[in-house]
């Protein structure tokens, strides 16, 4: 019997190919992202190393184009840089937090980072998130951890209407194979 | 499912959370020498309310953080949440 989609159909043929691409996805492969954990006064001795304060309003981000710091709890953030910056970054966040206590940690190789852009990428992503997505509470300058298809994950919404979606790595090829499938229907192609 | 007031991320979806039980209960000082009756009562005898519960909460999908919330264990409303260390609002009459 032939069944109606193989196991790993979506995989590798994803969306329709012939039609209109609403919705684009892409592994940004290498992110360099330290966590960071300081409470109190390091709050703004660790904003005075990064040139601008942290966001200490729930759910926010701060930055300056060279880095990107993600509120993830009152004591708690993810700070995104280019790949290669985790190193120093972290040196000048510990010089910066010696006299406090703080972790900053190499979380690079932890997280994958998957990108969901196109007219379509809100409704593809609400199909597993609770979150309320729409841009007048969810646009550039928020950040939220939540659930997407059961999966823990941070998601960060990007200029143009996409989000950067951050999960742990073992469990970024069920959610590529999740959000192929969910973009289906609205013709997904994947970019490089 | 419930809509859960984080106290700091405000609403989100129960599947967010985990349930941590009853609220505020007191570990005995010394565990290693108090009665096995007292021992017992603070591992396994909860108040099991029909009505407002004080109760514990984790937003794990989320910030992480333990938190409590004042909920009614028949309808489900919740009154109230609160953090950790902050004044316990009134129960609703
Ligand atoms: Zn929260």
């Amino acid at each position: 019997m032939t069944a109606e989609c193989a196991p790993l159909d979506n995989v590798i043929r994803p969306g329709a190919p012939d039609g209109p691409s609403g919705v684009a996805l892409t592994d940004l492969r290498f992110v360099g992202q330290v966590d960071l954990r300081v409470r109190g006064d390091g709050i703004a001795a660790a904003g005075r190393a990064l040139g601008y304060a942290l966001p200490v309003e729930a759910n926010t981000t701060g930055g300056d184009g060279a880095t990107l710091a993600c509120w993830l709890g009152p004591d708690e953030w993810l700070i995104v840089t280019e790949d290669g910056g985790q190193a120093e970054l972290i040196q000048r966040l510990s010089e910066a937090l010696a006299g406090h206590a703080h972790a900053a940690t190499d979380v690079t190789d932890a997280r994958a980072v998957l990108r969901l852009a196109g007219a379509c990428a809100r409704p593809v992503l609400a199909k597993g998130c609770p979150l309320d997505l729409h841009p007048r509470s969810f646009g550039v300058g928020r950040v939220a951890q939540s659930l997407v298809a059961r999966a823990q994950a941070m998601i960060l919404p990007i200029e143009g209407g996409g989000y950067d979606l951050v999960v742990a790595r073992s469990f970024a090829g069920y959610l590529w194979a999740w959000l192929l499938d969910a973009g289906a229907e609205y013709g997904i192609r994947i970019e490089s | 499912m419930l809509l859960i007031p984080c106290p700091w991320c405000g609403e989100r979806v129960e599947a967010e959370f985990r349930y941590g039980g009853e609220a505020h209960l007191k570990r005995p000082d010394n565990h290693l020498l108090c009665s096995d009756e007292t021992w017992a009562e603070y591992l396994f005898m909860r108040r099991n309310p029909k009505g407002w519960h004080r109760e514990r909460w984790m937003h794990l999908a989320g910030c992480k953080r333990w938190f409590y919330v004042v909920r009614h264990t028949q309808t489900h409303r919740i009154a109230a949440a609160y953090k950790v260390g902050e004044a316990w609002p009134a129960l609703p009459a």
